[in-house]
């Protein structure tokens, strides 16, 4: 145990990548290697899943410390090194991510069948990568991860996505690679500045001039505002979820888009709180405009997969105003709502995958009164609608309720925070205007009529989902003591940068005025 | 002259390299005439391989710690026997050297099953190879202009000969002439160049003009002149390293010439004259990286440039390798361009990583043949991921690394390369470079997407040559092992680049 204790996140990154591998080498015939595939990759997933639980439950939450740490040396040459470590705030998005992989196979189980082994193991490299990103403590790391991440989700895209893939699948590719590259030059910049480390650790206590934290925080910017994605960086969103396979748009709303919110936490405010302080506010009318622009824009969509897509911008726009509010309790919520975000808009498109493998539509107006044939998915659509519209009693509420309250109290973000509140009562807008038009009423076809019930494979892969929809909604405080001491010192060291970067600022002021 | 001294050995022992591949190539010549017809092709081959292995092994065995020279064309004295001598070994010709061998010895095992199939495999081929391996070996070797000279125009000429070896064929000998027009022209510029350089100096050996400049020669008499020498010369360079705006003969001549020619060019050219370069940048013409450096700046941001918009309209895959190759030869200038000798590693990772990639992008595109006919667009990749899955996941991981995505070896290059540029104050140019490496992605996925997002019906002929496989694979290993763990390489290229300029201190 203690051996697997001290290798724990090497064996979470590893062991997906060493079940890609075995992918490969599965012989026989077409359908034994698909069967097979899917097996493998569900027991691959499923030990990561375990692995990862054991390590939740072995968290000290009490310190805000880098735990689980490894430390090698990598490149030489570079001073880079192997350096992995989880703390309050990355760890949840380990277990998300070892959580939803099982899902998405098995989402997947029926409704892929060609080239299996390959979108088995695209899947399970994708996890290997996502998991990476979420541990590495080197920067050269991250970024590895980062855009290896890349590859696997461009194949799951581009092969077995919609009719029109090809363009969604480079779109995808070449707009996140272009905000990435940039990052890759200020993490250079960084690099040096840090006396030749890529450690992330020590770049968290440098000091860098206001103006270069400028320029950096605005390469870093647009590589994670365009994964958040943030207004007006999201236009690849909608195509890349339209088109994925729905697995695809599971890992992609659940945890692809938590790497640009975790990148903010993790570099932007830590390592340039100067700049992030000057940008506050601008970013906070962005977030206000996601919020409310692209619920407006969802509300007008009639394909419900893209309807749900630009729910995903909109309600992370909560997390990037929660995130830069930067008071304990917004950036908790922020924490918070990216899990339920992951948990909600994750299930909502598993929903809509289960009725698009019977019906292969996602036309709005071809569904209708889907309740009188499929009662329990309409029960299940219901509990996520609710979730997502932030029902309290479900994990929603508590998250979007800690970021709004928590931005109130931060200053110039008042009236923010209320252009926030009014975008979830847009979100309640669409959300069950989407219910009322797909699930009630009189069935509009013939084909409703002859849709089958749900299979077992089916029900089963929504039950951990909505247990966590409900024990978080009920029981929170567990998931927020896990984050509390990793936030609290964030906000700590950041209030702190903010009180100094301001005296400095009086300081000029007054000179000047003598 | 003192007869005594002419025949010393040391005066010649670190050109045995060179002098052994010549042996072998006349030895080659007579055998392959007089040999019978059934066996001249086997024979040759086999024999080149064995004077290829025999080179390397005279190169490798010898890894001189400080400099040496040969060919002195003066009895030297104590004093000026550095400057006298026309061959210079160090680790840096040592590292050149054995990689050209290398990669010709791989290049060769691509052409049997292409020539064999289009029965035009002459015995011939092997010794033009060998011949322009010989020129590169000169080329890199040099210690003087004219000496660089004519190893130049040695490996030039059995390049345009072997660009034309389809001589049937219209592309092929129009390919060939063209080159040969070009290459002459740059040639001729070059010389041009050199010309100017020793009537300003007085000198044509590396260490002659180094010490001419460090000490105001020429450029107190004729700066103008000067600089205009020094532009021309480094012009002659661009159309041999094919950087834009000299790159026009590229995407002709990589189309026309067959495939596996194709595939030597890219690399073992690139890779000589690449070194040429570096030593004549940081050598001679060291005292002038000021002026050099603008240069050097703008065919890097030119070759960017061009290459990877270029290359993204290309529908024949040798044309679009071409750009591929204009592109890359631009990263690899970023480092050149700090001006600085600890940047010379980088742009060496850099080719030798370069060259890996080429290398098993041209292994797989020769052993896909359908009905007889070899890989020329990109369409005829179609659908390549099902019909031989093994190749197309080798070739995906070749466009991503070309690509420059982690986490192979095209990446840590590119990352050297744009650190050094970023640690020597060029943020803007690395700025460009990385937006630049974002339009190449674009060709290098479209490739990816061709493979396995387009539905294809041909079904590619099964039999393929366990040396193309081996080879390919090899490549992919290689690239997936330099992106995991570089140190190796990292290593390798900073302890030969450190031969490069030693000579620099003359307190001029």
């Amino acid at each position: 145990m203690e051996t697997i204790n001290n290798h724990m996140l090497t064996i979470l990154t590893f062991l997906p990548l060493v079940g890609a591998l075995f992918m490969v080498l599965i012989p026989g015939s077409e359908e034994t290697r698909a069967a097979n595939a899917r097996k493998l990759a569900l027991l691959f997933s499923s030990v990561t899943l375990v692995l990862s639980l054991t390590m939740l439950f072995g968290f000290d939450p009490s310190t805000a410390n880098m735990q689980f740490e490894i430390k090698n040396q990598w490149i030489e040459s570079l001073n880079a090194h192997y350096h992995m470590g989880v703390d309050g705030i990355s760890i949840l998005f380990v277990v998300l991510t070892a959580l939803l992989t099982p899902i998405c196979i098995l989402v997947s189980w029926k409704s892929i069948d060609k080239r299996v082994p390959l979108y088995m193991a695209a899947f399970l490299s994708l996890e290997a990568f996502v998991i990476g990103v979420f541990c590495a403590l080197d920067m050269l790391l991250f970024y590895v991860f980062w855009e290896a991440m890349l590859i696997p989700m461009f194949l799951i895209i581009g092969v077995w996505g919609g009719e029109n893939r090809v363009y969604a699948a480079l779109k995808f590719f070449l707009y996140t690679f272009l905000g990435s590259v940039l990052m890759l030059v200020a993490l250079v910049y960084l690099y040096l500045q840090n006396g030749n480390s890529f450690d992330i650790l020590s770049m968290h206590g440098m000091y860098l001039d206001t103006p270069v934290q400028l320029w950096l925080f605005a390469a870093f910017f647009i590589a994670f505002a365009v994964k958040v994605p943030m207004w007006p960086f999201h236009t690849w969103l909608p195509d890349a979820h339209v088109q994925a396979p729905t697995a695809g748009s599971v890992i992609l709303a659940g945890i692809l888009l938590k790497m640009g919110a975790y990148g903010f936490l993790r570099f932007s405010i830590p390592i340039m709180p100067e700049a992030t302080y000057i940008f506050t506010p601008y970013i906070y009318a962005l977030s206000a405009i996601a919020i409310v622009y692209t619920a407006l824009v969802a509300f007008a969509q009639t394909d419900v997969k893209k309807m749900i897509a630009y729910s995903s911008v909109s309600h992370m726009g909560f997390v990037t105003l929660g995130i830069f509010a930067a008071t304990v309790e917004s950036m908790q919520g922020a924490v918070m709502q990216m899990i339920n975000h992951g948990i909600v808009s994750s299930a909502l498109f598993m929903l809509i995958g289960v009725i698009y493998d019977r019906m292969h539509t996602r036309d709005i107006e071809r569904f209708g009164g889907i309740a009188n044939r499929m009662p329990f998915y309409a029960l299940l659509f219901m509990l996520f609608t609710m979730a997502a519209v932030g029902l309290p009693g479900t994990n929603s509420f508590v998250g979007e309720f800690l970021i709004l309250t928590g931005a109130y109290t931060a200053t110039h973000a008042q009236l923010y925070t209320v252009i926030a509140c009014l975008g979830i009562v847009l979100g309640a807008v669409y959300m069950l205007s989407l219910y009322k038009r797909m699930i009630m009423g009189e069935p509009v076809t013939q084909e409703i009529m002859r849709l089958q019930h749900m299979e077992k494979r089916e029900k089963l892969m929504f039950v951990p989902l909505v247990f966590l929809v409900l024990y978080l909604g009920f029981a929170p405080n567990k998931a927020l003591n896990i984050t509390e001491a990793s936030v609290t010192k964030l906000v700590a060291d950041y209030s702190m940068q903010v009180v100094e970067y301001e005296n400095k600022n009086l300081q000029v002021a007054h000179l000047e005025d003598k | 002259m003192d007869m005594m001294n002419v025949f010393n050995w040391s005066f010649y022992s670190a050109g045995i390299a060179e002098m052994f591949v010549m042996v072998v190539c006349l030895v080659l010549l007579v055998a392959g005439a007089f040999s019978h017809k059934s066996v001249e092709g086997k024979f040759v081959r086999n024999l080149t391989q064995l004077g290829l292995l025999g080179a390397l092994i005279m190169v490798v065995g010898h890894i001189p710690e400080v400099r040496e020279f040969a060919f002195p064309t003066m009895v030297p004295d104590a004093t000026t026997a550095a400057s006298l001598s026309l061959f210079v070994n160090d680790k840096f010709t040592v590292f050149l050297k054995a990689f050209i061998i290398v990669s010709a010895m791989l290049s060769l095992y691509l052409v049997d099953d292409y020539m064999t199939r289009k029965k035009t495999r002459k015995y011939e081929y092997d010794i033009l190879v060998l011949l322009s391996v010989l020129g590169a070996m000169v080329m890199v070797s040099a210690n003087d202009m004219l000496m660089m000279y004519i190893g130049l125009e040695l490996m030039s000429f059995c390049l345009y000969i072997l660009t034309a070896f389809h001589r049937k064929e219209a592309k092929s000998s129009e390919a060939g002439l063209k080159y040969f027009i070009l290459g002459s022209l740059a040639s001729g510029i070059l010389l041009f160049g050199m010309s100017y350089i020793y009537g300003l100096t007085g000198e044509t050996s590396f260490e002659g003009i180094q010490y001419a400049l460090a000490h105001g020669k020429g450029m107190l008499e004729a700066p103008m002149l000067l600089t205009f020498a020094m532009v021309l010369f480094i012009t002659g360079m661009a159309f041999k390293i094919s950087a834009a705006p000299f790159h026009m003969w590229t995407p002709d001549v990589y189309e026309g010439a067959p495939t596996p020619v194709t595939a030597y060019m890219s690399i073992v050219p690139k890779v000589a004259a690449m070194g040429i370069f570096v030593r004549v940048l940081f050598e001679p013409l060291m005292y002038m990286s000021d002026q050099w450096q603008q240069i050097v700046i703008a065919l890097s941001i030119l070759s960017m440039t061009v290459g990877s918009f270029m290359a993204i309209v290309q529908n024949s895959v040798k044309r679009l390798l071409a750009y591929s190759s204009i592109a890359n030869i631009g990263f690899m200038l970023i480092p050149l361009a700090t001006a600085s000798t600890q940047a010379i590693d980088e742009a060496m990772s850099y080719l030798i990583v370069y060259s890996i990639m080429t290398l098993g992008v041209f292994a797989i595109l020769l052993s896909l043949r359908m009905r007889e006919k070899f890989v020329e667009s990109i369409d005829d990749l179609k659908g390549l991921s099902k019909t031989s899955p093994a190749f197309a996941a080798a070739m995906a991981i070749l466009m991503f690394s070309l690509a420059g995505v982690p986490p192979f070896a095209g990446f840590m290059v590119k990352l050297e390369a744009f650190r050094v540029g970023v640690e020597m104050g060029l943020t803007w140019l690395v700025t460009i470079g990385v937006i630049l490496s974002v339009v190449s992605a674009y060709y290098c996925l479209r490739i990816v997407k061709v493979m396995y997002f387009d539905e294809g019906s041909e079904v590619y002929s099964p039999e393929v040559p366990s040396g193309l496989r081996v080879i390919a694979w090899a490549m992919v290993v290689l690239i997936i092992g330099f992106g995991i763990l570089p140190n190796n390489l990292f290593e390798l290229t900073e302890v030969v680049s450190q031969s490069v300029s030693v000579s620099q201190n003359f307190n001029g």
